[in-house]
């Protein structure tokens, strides 16, 4: 549980509080980031595709891996809402309607509330935060998110003792979103995280990316990254955040028990019965890379997983 | 020759070159997708899949209409998925994999449907290698006759493969399993019987398709 007197959230990670002088110095660097990723890239500039100008202020994540281009983000995107096929997604979504959008918070809480986008850009203060994101599909990206910690969001409604998990819902509307016509699948599409989960200071809110608004494939305008986890726990385009009494059933679970469990940890020793999750691909790159227990965050998210079956709890 | 060869296959032949030229087109113009390599992989099984079908209908087609050009590319058309097929594993285990065996072998025993599609592919690379043998009658008998329905086998388990590789889209497999299964309800012949029949518009195509790309004068 998380401790009252100090939220968890407001705790200043050690990787950041170690990387602290490091963040300044890319600070003063992104500049030259920007025009080393121009560079790098043979693509298509992603201002000519998108019209928006990418601006990170890290280069690296706290491993040292190179940021993923603005143009494969805004790309490459499982988004089952619109499109099965990745390359699809941004295509079909660039109408989304996402202004306005208002997000409702309930369940367990003290103090339910319904927040418009727009006032959660001004309560919370966004910073960036650059995280790796693991695919179950054996890819992976490395991101410069724009977001808030969702303890910070939890706090505010203050949940009620009873609560113990967080349960998310993404927008339905079938009108806008032709993937949710699939009837193979459960819509909307539902995730879950046991509640010192969401306290997690490493567990996000984003609402942007690259320094601007996220963009419908990326899903906007609002939405969940949790790092150390497979990529489809981290559901887009939120417009519901319950706290309740009983651990959820996630979308993935309802249609695949067998293959999708609840806590879906990265992790290269439990394999997946379509992909052995032992490597991935970076995007952009060429080789395999061998994948990190918990993506490489384990220092931070071992002690929620203490004396836990991680191949059992899958 | 070259030119000897029938209207129809040079056809077949053509169509089969399209999804390698499309793909080089695509790989020219950078349109690959930020994921190259995983598009490949499936892009080349989809092709692979999409001839071995073109292969299998090939003889109930030409039963119900009663016409032989189609039959006659039937082997182009095979040996043209058996192609596919071959890059779609080496693209996997080659690029994708780097023929790594300590990478490669997990794949095997933690994938099913690697499995399925890994023995789809020996049956089709046994066909292939038998068929002349099998065409020259020095392969006889029983192992002719199983040969001969080795790819009905093969099919079975390339859909089991698809099938088992698919993540909620399973449309493509359904579609693919309803045209094996009216396949094989042709191949009984009170059916092609009852449903086939002849016109003479088809006859002449047929003739036309039939005759040789260059004619000696």
């Amino acid at each position: 549980m998380p401790n009252k007197m100090i939220p968890s959230s407001e705790i200043t990670s050690e990787t950041e509080y170690v990387n602290r002088r490091a963040f300044i110095r890319k600070v003063s660097l992104s500049s030259a980031a920007l025009a080393m990723l121009s560079a790098c890239t043979n693509k298509p500039s992603s201002k000519q595709m998108t019209g928006i100008t990418p601006v990170a202020e890290g280069i690296k994540d706290e491993l040292g891996n190179p940021l993923t281009s603005y143009q494969d983000v805004v790309s490459y995107n499982n988004f089952y809402e619109f499109s099965m096929d990745k390359d699809r997604v941004a295509e079909l979504s660039k109408n989304f309607i996402r202004t306005p959008w208002i997000i409702t918070v309930g369940g367990l809480v003290n103090k339910p509330r319904t927040i418009d986008i727009d006032d959660i850009r001004k309560l919370f203060i966004i910073e960036e935060r650059i995280y790796r994101m693991r695919c179950v599909e054996t890819w992976s990206m490395v991101i410069p998110w724009l977001g808030f910690p969702l303890g910070r969001l939890l706090d505010m409604v203050e949940p009620t003792s009873e609560a113990k998990y967080v349960r998310f819902e993404t927008l339905f509307d079938p009108q806008q979103m032709p993937g949710q016509k699939d009837p193979f699948f459960r819509w909307p599409y539902v995730e879950g995280l046991r509640l010192d989960e969401a306290y997690h200071p490493l567990t996000l809110i984003s609402t942007g990316l690259y320094g601007k608004d996220l963009l419908p494939q990326n899903g906007a305008p609002i939405r969940l990254v949790v790092p150390w986890k497979y990529g489809f726990k981290s559901i887009k385009s939120i417009v519901r955040i319950d706290l309740v009494s009983e651990k959820p059933s996630s979308f993935w679970m309802d249609s695949s028990p067998r293959e999708y469990g609840f806590y879906a940890n990265v992790n290269p020793d439990v394999s997946h019965p379509r992909w052995s999750q032992e490597t991935e691909r970076r995007i952009g790159e060429s080789t395999r890379i061998r994948t990190l227990l918990f993506n490489g965050y384990q220092e931070e998210v071992r002690s929620l997983y203490e004396g836990m079956d991680l191949r059992g709890n899958f | 020759m070259l030119w000897r060869i029938k209207r129809i296959q040079l056809i077949a032949l053509l169509i089969s070159f399209v999804p390698i030229v499309s793909t080089f087109l695509r790989f020219m113009t950078n349109d690959l997708s930020a994921n190259p390599i995983e598009h490949l992989i499936r892009s080349s099984g989809d092709t692979a899949i999409l001839f071995l079908f073109f292969t299998l209908i090939c003889t109930p087609f030409s039963n119900l209409l009663r016409i032989q050009s189609i039959s006659s590319i039937r082997s182009i058309l095979g040996f043209s998925s058996l192609i596919y097929a071959l890059a779609h594993f080496l693209l996997f285990a080659g690029l994708d994999y780097g023929f790594d065996l300590e990478l490669l072998i997990p794949q095997f025993t933690s994938r099913p449907f690697i499995v399925f599609g890994a023995i789809a592919l020996l049956f089709l690379v046994t066909i292939q290698v038998t068929a002349q043998y099998r065409a020259g009658k020095i392969i006889n008998g029983f192992f002719r006759i199983i040969i001969g329905y080795l790819v009905f086998l093969a099919t079975s388990l390339v859909l089991v493969h698809v099938f088992l590789a698919s993540k909620g889209n399973y449309i493509q497999p359904i579609l693919y399993s309803i045209i094996f299964l009216v396949t094989i309800l042709l191949k009984i012949p009170w059916v092609s019987g009852k449903l086939s029949f002849s016109s003479t518009i088809f006859q002449s195509i047929d003739q036309f398709l039939l005759s040789p790309v260059h004619r000696k004068q």
